[in-house]
């Protein structure tokens, strides 16, 4: 299997700007490194599921992956073709390819155009349609998510933040793109309307054989939508595997812990698990622990965690962890 | 757990509506709640359910105008917090009725520590030497679990994490003893595992000071691991009320039923088929729900009619404790969940 999408090795830093002081007394601007040596795959009609808490760098790598942010190191390929590089001449054909919805469907509609508009301009972008033609074609756009064809001269205002995030749908399948990178396309949404969006990519995934980079905080939703799992702490992926085997059997303790902080429904099936509740805060990514970064939060952490990095180990079937004392 | 002992807080038929361009909404029409010392009662609902508005008139803090109390009243250990000037109300709110907010950051003062802003309410409430203040917010700081309490008194709220923060805004609540805290939206804006740990402080604090909780949420998972009972909100009326755990496992309202059956669960069985469908509420939450003829749920509800429509359902008791405002509670009944 040739994947859609392979990351290596990816690294983005963020330098600090320079406070009067630093700079009076020379001091060198600090970085934060978000993302610190991240490799994913993602095949052709899959659903990579990414995860982790703020602050871990997930938002980042999506970032990357698009070519909003330039990576510091690593490389992205796309069918086998480096895009890490590509001068910005280039991005052009990749952009229609790789398209995104981001979290915040009021922030990503320009208040002042029509949504017509807003769904047109990619097309007008990358593909030959004009006229009636293109309307036409925003039209069907607007049923195929769920919205009406007679909408499409409103504004952003007009519309609730479910039906913004299904503009923001539809103007990302519009091209017709390979990947989409979902940045918590559901977190700002009612949980009534949660359902009907996950509903509506799930579908579209079928119709248009999408492939999708899901990155959410919500493991739940993570775990209904995703073929595979990556669990993201501190700019690493510390676990990643097919989504059943890394939820029904955690092998990082941050997984675990991950999965047992969710608040269970069922009060039958909450006395069953033990649950670990992690002490402490998220460390400061601009100088995070030696060894295993987890290692000052983790339950089960020992003299070698704090000394060396943990290598990534497959247990079979691509599910590897990066832990010394995998669960 | 309270028996038949006093409740100490006591909503009774409280409507709120707000004046805007297109006329008057009502933000909260007919709820009624009774809270006991030692219970965490969750006020759960999505935007615009009228949740938050229920939990700012608790403590005469809706802005007038352009909002407005129109019915209704809200006794605290038996006194109408209505009959009550601004002076006297002041007395109350923090003293015996303290709330916290979602967002920690923009409820502290950027500019001032958290020790000075911890002590103002003490100070104001209970006064004493510096000394004796310094200690009394030392101790809450304690008291909600923040390391190194001594020092962290003289840090910003810059310096603090976000879960950091949030126990700050609990300290500050708690400092002069409250024996009701409202706490809206505590850990939507935390990381879950920083969640779990906020969660487990408030129960703990309620087992300790024998504290009673509004815990106000969109987060039916938080409220099943949390709550005692629940007061499940639509488009500012009530529409279902009971002991969390039946509620949740035998919901008498099709929206609660909906809301429950469009969360993806973590402890579902895991299907081979990896699309299936969650069920979906068609629609979105009417702006007038409020002020509807009928039910406010109509319009999404699978099982409703035109009687639905037109003639408001009233809150009938379907079980023990359990109250349910459907026309067709009989057919959510047991065995059909």
């Amino acid at each position: 299997m040739t994947a859609l999408l392979e990351v290596t090795g990816l690294v983005k830093r963020f330098a600090h700007p320079r406070s009067l002081i630093d700079r009076l007394r020379g001091r060198p601007a600090g970085a934060v490194q978000a993302v610190s040596g991240v490799s994913l795959t993602i095949a052709a009609n899959e659903t990579l599921g990414l995860v982790g808490e703020s602050g871990c760098g997930k938002s980042t790598v999506g970032r990357c992956i698009l070519r909003l942010e330039q990576p510091d190191g690593g490389t992205i390929r796309l069918d086998g073709e480096d895009i890490s590089q590509l001068p910005e001449a280039r991005l052009r054909p990749l952009r229609r390819r790789l398209q995104v919805v981001f979290q915040d469907p009021f922030a990503s509609l320009n208040p002042r155009r029509s949504v017509g508009e807003a769904v047109a301009e990619p097309l007008r972008n990358f593909t030959d349609l004009r006229g009636a033609a293109l309307r036409e074609e925003v039209a069907r756009l607007f049923e195929r998510v769920g919205l009406r064809r007679d909408q499409i001269d409103r504004f952003p205002h007009e519309f609730s933040g479910g039906q913004r995030q299904r503009i923001g749908i539809a103007r990302a399948i519009g091209p017709r793109p390979d990947l989409i990178i979902l940045d918590e396309p559901v977190s700002a949404l009612d949980v009534s309307i949660q359902a009907q969006v996950v509903n509506l990519l799930m579908d579209l995934q079928d119709e248009f054989r999408l492939s999708y980079l899901f990155i959410a905080h919500d493991l739940a939703v993570v775990r209904h939508i995703s073929k595979r799992v990556a669990v993201m702490y501190l700019g690493q992926i510390v676990e990643t595997g097919p989504r059943d085997a890394v939820f029904a059997r955690p092998r990082h303790p941050y997984t675990a812990a991950l999965l047992s902080a969710a608040p269970i429904l069922d009060p039958a099936k909450r006395s069953a698990a033990e649950r670990i509740i992690l002490t402490g805060d998220l460390p400061s990514p601009s100088n995070p622990p030696s060894g295993c970064r987890f290692h000052t939060r983790c339950p089960f952490a020992q003299g070698v965690c704090s000394t060396t990095v943990p290598p990534p180990v497959d247990a079979g079937d691509g599910h590897i962890a990066a832990c010394h004392f995998p669960l | 757990m309270s028996g038949a002992q006093q409740p100490l807080l006591v909503i009774d038929h409280l409507a709120v509506e707000f004046r805007g361009r297109d006329g008057t909404t009502r933000a909260v029409d007919d709820v009624s709640l009774t809270l006991h010392a030692g219970e965490i009662l969750a006020l759960v609902g999505e935007s615009g359910s009228g949740k938050s508005v229920t939990s700012l008139a608790a403590l005469r803090l809706i802005p007038d105008p352009p909002g407005k109390i129109v019915s209704g009243t809200i006794e605290l250990d038996g006194i109408d917090l209505a009959s009550l000037d601004d002076r006297a109300l002041r007395r109350v709110r923090g003293k015996d009725l303290a709330m916290i907010f979602q967002d920690p950051m923009s409820s502290l003062n950027p500019v001032l520590t958290i020790g000075q802003q911890i002590g103002e309410a003490i100070r104001l409430h209970e006064g004493g030497s510096d000394q004796a203040v310094r200690a009394r917010i030392i101790e809450v700081l304690e008291l909600v679990r923040i390391p190194q309490a001594d020092m962290r008194i003289d840090q910003y709220p810059h310096q603090l994490s976000g879960g950091m923060r949030q126990r700050v805004m609990i300290a500050m609540a708690l400092s002069c003893g409250p024996r009701v805290l409202i706490a809206d939206e505590p850990t939507t804006a935390l990381d879950v595992t920083i969640q779990a740990q906020i969660l487990a402080l408030l129960r703990d604090l309620r087992e300790r000071l024998g504290m009673a909780i509004l815990l106000i949420t969109h987060d039916l998972g938080v409220v099943a691991e949390n709550a005692d009972r629940v007061i499940v909100l639509y488009g500012g009326r009530k529409v279902e009320e009971g002991p969390v755990d039946e509620l949740i496992r035998h919901p008498r309202h099709p929206y609660t039923r909906g809301l429950l059956g469009s969360m993806p669960h973590l402890d579902s069985a895991l299907s081979e088929d990896a699309h299936a469908r969650l069920v979906e509420i068609p629609g979105a939450v009417p702006h007038n729900a409020g002020s509807l003829p009928g039910c406010g749920f109509a319009a999404r509800c699978a099982l409703a009619d035109d009687h639905c429509r037109t003639n408001r359902p009233p809150l009938t008791k379907v079980g023990a404790d359990r109250l349910s405002a459907c026309w067709k509670h009989d057919q959510l009944a047991e065995g059909s969940a």
